[in-house]
């Protein structure tokens, strides 16, 4: 028999098999039907990755700032410019003095310097100058200066009126206008060069700074 | 003279309870009257513009060693009610008094001590009681470290430094403003202490120097100003004016060495310098009612006299912005006692768009003797407090 012939053959069988209304089949099995309950079984293999990273997360959490806590560096120390030990010295000390802040820019050939005063830490560390300088030629200016090396606070609140900034060689500085007085201009300055700070009170007979800063700074 | 010579003044001593009446006597009998009374009498004649008799009784105070050392003055003027605190120092056979604090209209803060009232530094009231210190405002019972540094802190001046200065920015708006100011013509040396002087020596020596300006050898062989093109400038770093600084720190030294000075030293150390430079030292109080009083200030300054001002804490102005209809007022604040000399002053008024004045600022020019503040602006708009202010003449 070829296969052709077998399934025409089921299938005019199947088609007089009488067909019962699916009621009366529902009708007879229902009670006999119960939900199957689906049952969940805890599986290691499935949980352990799971419990596997949280631990790892939590460990990571905590010990990370240990980890990647960098060795402390030694915080600079900042000096108050007020209470610096002022000392009245000679002139010729107090050039040494400036020396060995690695100050070069204020040397007698370029000012009449006088008032001369170093400033010193309770450890006797040499940390500042103060002094004023005069000079008639070839920039006229008169200025009460006091200097400090970086790790100085002067005292110096650059947002209390200090509304002119500029960059002079490698200076930056600071400046704001005080009075104009029978011809004369004064200034209060503040100028951060090499490492050392300069606050000024100056006077001098132009308005304009700028050659005076060429001049001062080195 | 003063006003209230014209006015006879009775003083009624209430020791114990005993109530000694000298009726209508310009001043009581001398042997009554001690020198601490009289002190203090001349302290209320010249802070009162209340007039009438003066009615006082005394309580002891005392130290941490429990040795008196002041009184509180519980008094009446014109039916006003008030106390005042004062201290003594013994230096030899020498006795010098100060009033510390004086109120009109107020209760003393020693009225609900129980125990000994105990006075050692400004602004703190102690009673002891059942062996104990007891600091009356709370109840807190301090230990002897503390009433140590208490003791220490004393009735002196010390002077703040940048490390104690805290900020702070107030606005205020308006529609117009005006600005009114008056400085001693070249303002006042702007000095920074030698070591070992104390903010008071550097007040006294800037005193001293600007009236060497008139007052020939005050400062011995020195000239005080230099001229600068056109104009005079004070020189402040030299070799004198660091050894007037360190001969006022000596001068302004009552007893024992200790850190900072009082005021009775600031005016011991003044007085015994202008003396033994030939001259006289005289001084103003600049109080009216217990109140620092701006208008007696204004008035020294414009006749040029310098006013040394003692602060228990102080606010120094560091700028005014001026923005679209508002003034940014910047000020640090210092916690710690000061002094300072005022040379003048300057007075914000601000208006509303009506023209009807909405809000005054009113700051003292002086010479703030500490770096970043130099000749600077004292900010009294409720942000300092002066404990005492006395202009100062040297003639």
């Amino acid at each position: 028999m070829q296969d052709k012939d077998f399934d025409n053959l089921l299938r005019e069988s199947v088609n007089k098999e009488p067909v019962r209304d699916f009621s009366e089949v529902w009708s007879e099995i229902k009670d006999q039907l119960e939900p199957k309950k689906k049952e969940k079984k805890f599986s290691w293999k499935k949980w352990f990755p799971v419990a596997l990273t949280s631990v790892a997360v939590i460990v990571c959490i905590v010990l990370l700032p240990f980890l990647i806590k960098q060795p402390e560096l030694p915080q600079e120390e900042i000096f108050y410019a007020d209470v610096l030990q002022t000392q009245m010295v000679e002139l010729s000390p107090f050039l040494d003095g400036l020396s060995e802040l690695n100050v070069s820019n204020i040397t007698t050939e370029r000012y009449q310097i006088t008032e001369t005063k170093l400033c010193f830490t309770e450890d006797n560390k040499l940390k500042g100058a103060c002094f004023t300088i005069y000079s008639e030629s070839p920039i006229p200016i008169f200025a009460k200066v006091n200097l400090y090396s970086k790790d100085v606070d002067a005292g110096v609140d650059l947002e209390n009126g200090y509304d002119t900034t500029c960059q002079v060689k490698s200076a930056s500085v600071h400046y704001k206008f005080k009075q104009e007085d029978d011809g004369m201009y004064m200034y209060d300055i503040y100028i951060l060069n090499k490492d050392i700070q300069y606050v000024m009170e100056y006077i001098g007979l132009s308005e304009d700074l700028s050659e005076f800063l060429d001049y001062f700074i080195d | 003279m003063k006003k209230f010579l014209g006015l006879i003044v009775a003083v009624v001593l209430i020791i114990s309870s005993t109530t000694i009446n000298f009726g209508q006597m310009a001043v009581a009998n001398a042997q009554s009257v001690d020198k601490a009374d009289q002190y203090f009498l001349d302290f209320v004649l010249s802070d009162s513009t209340y007039e009438g008799n003066i009615l006082y009784s005394y309580n002891p105070l005392y130290d941490s060693d429990l040795e008196q050392n002041g009184r509180e003055y519980l008094f009446s003027i014109a039916e006003v009610n008030g106390y005042a605190l004062m201290t003594e120092f013994k230096n030899g056979d020498a006795v010098y008094y100060e009033i510390e604090e004086l109120f009109y209209g107020r209760q003393s803060p020693f009225s609900s001590c129980q125990g000994k009232p105990v006075f050692i530094t400004h602004n703190v009231y102690l009673e002891y009681v059942n062996d104990q210190f007891v600091n009356i405002a709370d109840g807190q019972v301090l230990d002897s470290a503390t009433i140590e540094q208490l003791e220490l802190k004393g009735f002196n001046y010390f002077g703040g430094t940048q490390a104690t200065f805290t900020h702070s920015t107030e606005t205020v708006t308006y529609a117009t403003k005006s600005t009114s100011s008056y400085s001693i013509q070249y303002d006042l040396p702007d000095l920074d202490g030698a070591i070992g002087t104390s903010c008071a020596n550097v007040a006294g020596a800037a005193i001293i120097t600007y009236y060497d300006r008139f007052a020939i050898n005050l400062l011995p062989n020195y000239e005080p100003m230099r001229t600068v093109f056109t104009t005079l400038k004070y020189k402040t770093g030299t070799e004198e004016v660091e050894n007037l600084m360190l001969e006022l720190n000596s001068l302004m030294l009552i007893g024992e060495p200790h850190e900072g000075t009082t005021f009775s030293e600031f005016q011991l150390g003044m007085q015994t310098y202008a003396s033994q430079h030939g001259y006289t030292y005289s001084s103003t109080n600049m109080f009216t009612n217990d109140s620092f009083d701006f208008n007696k200030y204004k008035t020294a300054v414009e006749s040029n006299k310098p006013v040394a001002v003692f602060l228990t804490n102080f606010s120094m102005l560091n700028n005014v912005i001026e923005g679209d209809g508002e003034d940014l007022i910047s000020s640090g604040y210092c916690p710690v006692s000061h002094v300072v000399p005022g040379c003048g002053y300057m007075i914000d008024t601000y208006y509303d768009a009506n023209n009807n004045v909405i809000s005054t600022r009113t700051y003292l020019k002086v010479a703030c003797g500490l770096i970043g503040y130099g000749i600077g602006y004292l900010n009294i708009n409720g942000v300092s407090t002066i404990s005492k202010a006395i202009s100062i003449n040297i003639s």
